[in-house]
């Protein structure tokens, strides 16, 4: 379980988290959602111990992330927004064996390691490629399998598509319903609804301070804090609210 | 004088094993004012197009001729953003190209009019505000330099959508000034009612230039997925029913209640 107890976080003068609580289990699927600067990126870099909470604690499966940051960061795995800015070799399999190398593992173990991650993501077939070769979306899955590799019990996906076209983003989505198949912790950031409305929960944060924690049926059909936090239920599930004739869950 | 490419061709890793055609015999006129939405697959050589129209990369094969300034907004252009403020930031590019202090910062001040950045932004340091205003910031030094042409490579990616509308109408303003405007991009919902002129590309060519109207009534729309409202839009259409493109899904929903009782 990786649980938040009262996390704030400020850069100089600016607060960027307000008194943050919540916890999310393994093999569940958490949506992290919010404007521009409402703190999103500096939560997921708090649960896997890039950034250390000012006040208050984060907790994975128990430890502190003040007293032992390598352990959240072996735990919490995190693929960023860029396909281009987060591959470190030039070949496919180079790429994944990277973390796993740099835990000193024997070299069987990282074979294993790579074997198995590219086939989680469908990348098996290209592990002799060069990384300059693949496209956007199938970049991004190779980030994925560089996070599996180093066997994490929780992955964050910070805007996993937003540069990504309609079959990159299917190629990602289907990875991370597989991540979820598999007992992994999956907590997704994104600005696009109709990948929210994946999750079974979803955290809302307006201005660093947490303003919704729920599932997203109960979430879009709360018109007044929408509103208030400006962000507009995916087209699909107003379409079914203002029509009458699908019931709201179907949307899902 | 608009730009035009003849037969522009573009190679990367010539000659390796992964060699890859991102042009393919591209003949293209961009006339003035023009606002051109690129769409089309990852990989599709958008990003290809815009950097060699705008002259930053020269294509291995063809021509491409322009009269006039070109500037290039590529991804995620608040990552280059380097100055004490802001609004050094935004005048860095008039500064560099002669004028002097206090013209180039009028200028600097009238370009972030027109991005929509908040003038009580403009004496911060880049580095205090949100990732949604450092975009802003930046696209307002691009639009400080006044070009007659302007690319822009995914400018509202990784936005929320309230940031996402303000870029489009800062682009659409901007064009109303004379700047010929040609973004490639994936978000289709926002940029379709936007531009007066899309382009699709696939494997290196360009596979439909015409209106954007245009495509959404295709059966097949190039392989480009729609965004819903448009879809909603199209079905309504089909239908019958004499609606706009970016229609709300509470209007949509009335007129589909209108159609099932024989009103529409």
């Amino acid at each position: 379980m990786i649980s938040l107890r009262d996390v704030s976080f400020s850069y100089g003068a600016c607060k960027a988290l307000d008194h943050i609580s919540f916890t999310i289990e393994r093999g569940e699927h958490l949506a992290i959602i919010g404007p521009n600067a409402s703190g999103k990126t500096t939560l997921a870099m708090i649960m896997n111990s890039l950034l250390t909470p000012a006040e208050g604690n984060c907790l994975v499966d128990g430890v502190n992330t003040k007293n032992d940051p390598m352990f959240a960061r072996k735990t919490v795995g995190m693929v960023f927004q860029d396909p281009e800015s987060q591959t470190v070799a030039r070949h496919v399999w180079d790429d994944v064996a990277f973390g796993p190398q740099n835990l000193g593992l024997p070299d069987e173990e990282i074979k294993r390691r790579v074997s198995e991650s590219l086939a989680r993501v469908g990348l098996d077939g290209r592990a002799g490629i060069g990384v300059s070769c693949l496209s956007g979306g199938q970049k991004q899955l190779l980030a994925i399998a560089g996070v599996l590799a180093m066997r994490p019990s929780y992955t964050i996906l910070d805007e996993p598509t937003a540069l990504l076209d309609g079959p990159g983003c299917r190629m990602v989505r289907d990875a991370v319903r597989g991540l979820k198949k598999s007992g992994i912790g999956v907590i997704i950031i994104t600005h696009d609804m109709e990948e929210a409305l994946l999750a079974g929960r979803i955290v809302a944060l307006h201005e660093g301070r947490l303003v919704a924690d729920m599932p997203p049926a109960r979430l879009f059909s709360d018109e007044g804090l929408m509103a208030r936090i400006g962000i507009r239920p995916p087209y699909t599930y107003q379409l079914a609210k203002y029509t009458g004739a699908i019931p709201v869950e179907a949307a899902r | 004088m608009p730009i035009v490419a003849r037969g522009v061709s573009h190679l990367y890793r010539r000659g390796e094993q992964c060699e890859a055609r991102a042009l393919d015999g591209i003949d293209l006129t961009i006339g003035d004012a023009e606002f051109i939405l690129v769409g089309g697959s990852g990989g599709s050589g958008k990003s290809t197009l815009l950097k060699c129209l705008s002259g930053l990369m020269r294509p291995t094969q063809g021509r491409i001729t322009i009269d006039g300034s070109a500037a290039l907004s590529i991804q995620f252009p608040e990552r280059a953003l380097f100055a004490d403020t802001v609004l050094d930031d935004i005048a860095f590019g008039p500064v560099n190209a002669g004028f002097k202090k206090g013209e180039a910062l009028e200028k600097a001040y009238k370009a972030a009019e027109v991005a929509g950045l908040d003038p009580g932004l403009l004496g911060r340091r880049p580095r205090a505000l949100s990732h949604g205003q450092r975009r802003l910031a930046a696209l307002a030094g691009v639009f400080a330099m006044k070009p007659r042409y302007l690319f822009l490579d995914e400018p509202t990616a990784g936005l929320d959508p309230a940031t996402k509308e303000r870029i489009v109408d800062a682009l659409v303003s901007l064009n109303r000034h004379g700047t010929a405007i040609t973004a490639a991009s994936h978000d289709l919902a926002h940029f379709m009612p936007a531009c007066n002129r899309m382009l699709v590309m696939s494997q290196g060519k360009v596979i439909f230039d015409d209106k954007p109207e245009k495509l959404v009534t295709l059966e097949d729309t190039v392989g480009l997925a729609l965004p819903e409202s448009l879809i909603v839009a199209r079905t309504l259409r089909k239908m019958g029913a004499d609606v706009p493109w970016d229609i709300t899904p509470e209007a949509a929903a009335a007129c589909f209640r209108r159609i099932n009782e024989g009103q529409c």
